[in-house]
This record gives C-alpha cells, sequence and structure tokens, in this order.
C-alpha cells in the first residue's frame, strides 16, 4: 500500500495536469483593437498613481506604444486610431511636461503612419512643445523639419520649423541644427536627408542611446524598402 | 565611621526594587524585536522585494525606446517604496498585535519596566529593520541611477518607514487585533500620500449648488491634511531623476522634521493609550 506521502504528492501532480488543461481549454479572449480609446482622465491617474505623475505617465506612454502589438499580431501603425493616439500623447506630456517621450513618438515612431493632415496636426503640436521647452524637445523638432519636408512634402512648414529652430534653440543647439533651413535649400531625396540627420545626431553625441539609434536605424531601412518598392512601380515597368 | 552591611534577605528586597535603566531595557525590547522578525523571515521577504524591484526596472527600461534610465527608475522607485511600506507594516503589525494578544506582553510588564520604555524599544527595533529594509528596496536603482541620489532616496525612505514604524506601535496598541490594525494603518498610510492630490482635486472641482455640503467637505479634508504625515514631502521619484537628468537638487531637511513632529505625535498617543488600557 503507497505511503499517504506518496498519494498526496500524486494527487498534486494529477491537480497541476487538471489546472493546465482547464487553461488551455479556456484561451484568453485577447482581439485585437484598432483604437486604443479615450486617455484616462487626469484626476483618476493621478488617484491611481498615488500622486506619482511621472510614473503614471511613462506607464501610459509605454502601453500607447505597444498598443499596435495585440493579441499575438503586429498591426500596422497606419491602421489605428490617430486621433485617439495624439489624445493620448498630449495628455501623457500634460501629466509629465519634463518628458521629451511623447514628442519622440510623435516624430520617429506615428509620423509615417499618419494621412497628411493627421500629420500636420501633430507636428503643429511637436512645434508647440518645442517652443514650450526648447532645451527638450529639439531633437523632436529637427525631426519635424524632415518628416514636414519629405514626408509631408511641405516645404514651407519645414522652413518654418528650421526657422523656429534656429530663433528658439538657444546657445545649446549644435551648428548643424541651427543650420537645418540650408539643408531644406539643398534637393536631397527623402533616405539621404534622413541619413543626414540621423549621422549628424549621432556624430554630434546628442544621442548615444543603442536602443534610439536602433529605431533610427530601423526607420531607414523602412525607407529603403519604400523606395525599393516604389522603383519597382516605375514607369515603363523596370524593376 | 560606620559602615552599614545589608544582611542577604534586604540585599534581594533591595535588588528587585531598583528598576533597570531605561536605555538598556529599551535596547534588550529593540534587540528581540530585530530578532523576531529574523526568525520570521524577513531577510528571505526583503530579498523578494528587492527581486521585484529589479524585475519591475528591467522589465520597463527594455520596453522604452528613448529615455530608458529615467523610464526604469520612474516605474521602479514608487513600486520600491510601496512594498518597503507594506512589508514593514505587515512585520510590524503582526508581531505587535501577536504580543497584545496572546499577553506575552504581561511578562514584560510584571517587570518594573515603564511603558514608554516598551514602546520606544519597540519602535527602535522597527526602525533597524526599516533600514535594512530602505537598503534592500534602494538597492535594485543603483543600476541606473547615480550613488548619491539612491543614498539620498533610501535615506528619506528610511524615515517614512520610522514614521510607518510610529504609525504601526499606535493602531496595533489601540486595536490589538492584526486585520483592523494592518488595515487602518494601510488607509492612513494611502490617505497620507493621497490628501494632496484630494486637494488639488476640490479646489479645481469646487461643488456647486451646495455650499454648506461644500464648505463642510472643505473643512474636513483640511483637517485630515493638517492631521497627516505629510508624506509628499519624502522618498520622491524626482530627485533620482533629477540627478539623472542633471536638473534639480533635493531636500531631505522637511522629512526629517516631519519625522521628528510626527514620531513625538504617535508615540506618546500610544502611550496615553497603552496607560489607560493596562493600568
Amino acid at each position: 500500500m503507497p505511503e499517504a506521502r506518496t498519494v498526496a504528492a500524486g494527487l498534486l501532480v494529477a491537480a497541476l495536469a487538471m489546472q493546465a488543461a482547464f487553461s488551455a481549454a479556456h484561451p484568453r479572449e485577447w482581439s485585437a483593437s484598432r483604437s486604443i480609446g479615450e486617455p484616462p482622465a487626469l484626476r483618476t491617474v493621478s488617484v491611481g498613481a498615488f500622486g506619482e505623475q511621472r510614473a503614471a505617465a511613462y506607464a501610459m506612454t509605454l502601453y500607447l506604444q505597444s498598443f499596435d502589438a495585440q493579441a499575438g499580431e503586429q498591426q500596422r501603425l497606419s491602421s489605428l486610431d490617430h486621433v485617439a493616439n495624439q489624445a493620448w500623447l498630449e495628455r501623457i506630456a500634460h501629466l509629465a511636461p519634463d518628458t521629451a517621450y511623447p514628442a519622440f513618438l510623435a516624430t520617429r515612431i506615428y509620423a509615417d503612419s499618419l494621412p497628411p493632415e493627421a500629420l500636420r496636426r501633430m507636428l503643429g503640436w511637436v512645434h508647440e512643445r518645442f517652443l514650450a521647452s526648447p532645451a527638450l524637445h529639439w531633437t523632436s523638432m529637427a525631426h519635424a523639419v524632415y518628416v514636414a519636408g519629405h514626408t509631408l512634402g511641405d516645404k514651407r512648414l519645414a522652413a518654418t520649423f528650421a526657422g523656429a529652430l534656429r530663433e528658439h534653440g538657444g546657445s545649446d543647439l549644435p551648428p548643424w541644427a541651427r543650420d537645418l533651413e540650408l539643408f531644406l535649400l539643398v534637393d536631397l531625396d527623402e533616405l539621404q536627408a534622413a541619413r543626414m540627420l540621423m549621422g549628424a545626431l549621432v556624430a554630434s553625441g546628442t544621442i548615444t542611446d543603442q536602443r534610439e539609434i536602433d529605431v533610427l536605424t530601423q526607420r531607414l531601412q523602412e525607407i529603403e524598402r519604400r523606395q525599393r518598392a516604389d522603383g519597382r512601380h516605375l514607369p515603363g515597368g523596370q524593376k | 565611621m560606620t559602615t552599614t552591611t545589608l544582611s542577604a534577605p534586604d540585599r534581594v528586597a533591595n535588588a528587585s526594587m531598583r528598576r533597570p535603566s531605561m536605555p538598556r531595557v529599551a535596547r534588550s525590547i529593540a534587540r528581540f524585536t530585530i530578532l523576531e522578525a529574523w526568525r520570521g523571515h524577513w531577510l528571505v521577504a526583503a530579498l523578494m522585494m528587492s527581486a521585484t524591484v529589479a524585475g519591475a526596472l528591467l522589465f520597463a527600461t527594455e520596453m522604452a525606446l528613448t529615455e530608458r534610465q529615467s523610464v526604469g527608475i520612474a516605474m521602479a522607485a514608487p513600486l520600491a517604496r510601496l512594498v518597503a511600506v507594506i512589508l514593514l507594516a505587515t512585520f510590524a503589525v503582526t508581531a505587535l498585535t501577536r504580543e497584545l494578544g496572546d499577553r506575552s506582553i504581561e511578562l514584560v510588564l510584571a517587570a518594573p519596566v515603564p511603558r514608554l520604555t516598551w514602546i520606544v524599544g519597540k519602535w527602535v527595533g522597527l526602525c533597524c529593520i526599516g533600514l535594512g529594509t530602505a537598503a534592500f528596496a534602494a538597492l535594485p536603482l543603483l543600476l541606473h541611477a547615480p550613488a548619491g541620489a539612491v543614498l539620498l532616496w533610501a535615506g528619506s525612505l528610511w524615515l517614512e518607514l520610522c514614521l510607518v514604524a510610529g504609525l504601526a506601535l499606535l493602531l496595533s496598541i489601540s486595536f490589538s487585533q492584526l486585520p483592523a490594525a494592518l488595515l487602518s494603518l494601510l488607509a492612513v498610510y494611502a490617505m497620507a500620500r493621497l490628501i494632496g492630490v484630494v486637494m488639488l482635486l476640490q479646489s479645481r472641482a469646487p461643488l456647486e449648488g451646495m455650499a454648506v455640503v461644500g464648505r463642510f467637505n472643505d473643512l474636513l479634508v483640511g483637517a485630515l491634511a493638517h492631521a497627516l504625515p505629510r508624506l509628499d514631502l519624502f522618498t520622491r521619484t524626482d530627485w533620482l531623476l533629477a540627478a539623472l537628468e542633471g536638473t534639480r537638487a533635493a531636500a531631505i531637511g522637511a522629512p526629517v522634521v516631519q519625522l521628528a513632529i510626527y514620531v513625538g505625535i504617535v508615540l506618546t498617543a500610544g502611550w496615553l493609550d497603552f496607560r489607560s488600557r493596562r493600568a
């Protein structure tokens, strides 16, 4: 006759196996959603985070940033609700004015996927953030110049942004960023301009974080892929 | 000149009349409190807290695309603070209510030990446990934040834990039961952390058309805000972020003064309650 201890161990193993089988038989209901919805109210966030506004802002940022990866699949950024996304960015910036993360997401992550009017609104918001805190947001403003000039194709808006960068950037602004208006006069294509901007940011030591460099590199590769794809559809059927 | 020699029974009677010195007894009670926490696997709990904080820090850092160190610190530091408070509160209230509930305290009180000595000894012991808890909570933050800023933050957390220990003593003596004492302690702590936000929200959203209720509400919240400890001045994540981003300097003077005042309040209140209940 087996010992009571052995019986108990056998029962425990059987119960654990039943738990695993039960969990597997009831898959979690994940359904991909296109819209992140309205951001939570400021008072809700403040109370929920015990007054730790910066922590709450970063938690919201990470949630927003990860929203395109749902239900085990990566959604296209262009398919997301960009109005709700911008509302979240604005709420995050309101919660933690000392962080440049929302402007980073706006110019480096979402800018490429927005329709022209939404992109114009987003860039206008980045411009406002820059004017409110130039030292914190000048790199996002430099990206906004590039996005306005190449993604949006509005050279006049890009020149306005470049002028604001020169005028309000302060004494800490590197020379290349001060002269960004000149770059607009040179007829560069999107990839060349993106390479130049990234090269300047890295060479001047403005960006040292490897993850941030990875984000920019990935973006360069996307532009390259897009240009190659565009090349396959050139008139005359060249591939 | 004559010398008076006492007989053996007189010497015993004299010794029993003599009270042991207060600091020595308080030290013994403090040592026993630390020993009890040690036997209650405090170290294991503290290590688990450190691992949880480190995990949260690394996870948040890994998720972030920019400002990675700031994101990690901003997410991990408030968690470390909260877990450290819950850990100390649980150990303190469990030990105190057990001692008060199973009457083992009667043995201590039967000896010629002033009740204030017992309270001070317990508080000092809990403060020592708080020091270790603060150190274990702050340790993972060294992965990203400068050592000086982490030391300042941990020092402030220790002061906060000393204040929580004082509150735990008062509430354990008042309620004597574990659930009531622990829940009331956590409620007081949460209220002290949130009262600033509540006041801010109230000032931004006045109740219209309910002037009397609104005024009463203002008075109540105002009274609470002045009675509760100013925990918003303690252990601020901003200090770590400022050191990381090189923006502002921290100030620890206010927490020290707040601790001195509030510990005076809670220990005196606890002493009075203890005297009246067990006289």
